[in-house]
């Protein structure tokens, strides 16, 4: 709350905030093998969708408090490709992501992926919203 | 093959289609190694993104490419906390990169 405020205070009078959140009740890994996509499954991340509920709790109420108001969002995907399950769990670990992976998943992606070659990819769903400033005088 | 995160440029299409950069101030808070502040950077007349992580500041630093340097910051801060100073003129634009 305090970020968005202080950002509301950084802000012109007519600036706008762009914000991007993942949707991570969407989030999956695929493995893309000659024009094909195979969904390999999905995993536990209720620690990052309850990290993602409070911030959308927070964008409603700074809205609802009359700083911002939401002027459009757009959703997209965020391809991640990795040539190897390996590779994706180190770029994990870099970004200090801290769930863990279930082994069924790792194990599955791993066989499509030495069976029949492809990448893997960690597909997110994104959410941009783009909200203008409002003055509070 | 190496890793490769939105090689389709859908984030960038994204974020120039919502917000016009041109000549704009830029805020960015959670800005980590940099990959989104390459993305509109060049069309903004200065960016000044924050990150709470050290490593991943430096990181930003030393991918910084050369025709950027003069008007990308890359400072580790927290935007919350008291006393960081930004500048008076204020920004047209904030970006918040998943973070809150």
């Amino acid at each position: 709350m305090h970020a968005l405020r202080k950002i509301h205070r950084s802000l012109t009078e007519t600036g706008v905030l762009l914000d991007l959140h993942p949707e991570p009740e969407d989030s999956r890994a695929e493995v893309a093998r000659k024009g094909r996509l195979e969904i390999v499954g999905t995993w536990d991340q209720e620690a990052d969708i309850q990290d993602i509920r409070l911030a959308r709790a927070q964008l409603g109420i700074v809205e609802s408090q009359g700083f911002f108001v939401t002027e459009r969002q757009v959703g997209f995907d965020l391809l991640e490709h990795y040539p190897s399950v390996e590779d994706w769990l180190d770029h994990r670990t870099e970004r200090g992501d801290t769930v863990v992976i279930q082994r069924e998943l790792l194990d599955k992606a791993r066989d499509l992926l030495a069976t029949a070659g492809g990448e893997l990819i960690i597909r997110e769903p994104i959410r941009a919203s783009l909200l203008r400033r409002l003055s509070r005088d | 093959m190496r890793v490769s995160i939105d090689p389709e440029s859908t984030e960038v299409q994204v974020i120039h289609e919502l917000v016009e950069f041109e000549g704009r101030r830029v805020l960015e808070v959670g800005c980590g190694d940099g990959r989104m502040t390459w993305r509109y950077a060049d069309k903004a007349v200065s960016v000044l993104a924050l990150d709470t992580s050290d490593a991943k500041i430096q990181q930003a630093i030393d991918n910084t490419p050369g025709r950027l340097s003069g008007k990308v910051e890359f400072r580790v801060a927290d935007i919350t906390q008291a006393g960081l100073e930004l500048p008076q003129e204020g920004f047209e634009v904030a970006i918040l990169s998943h973070s809150l």
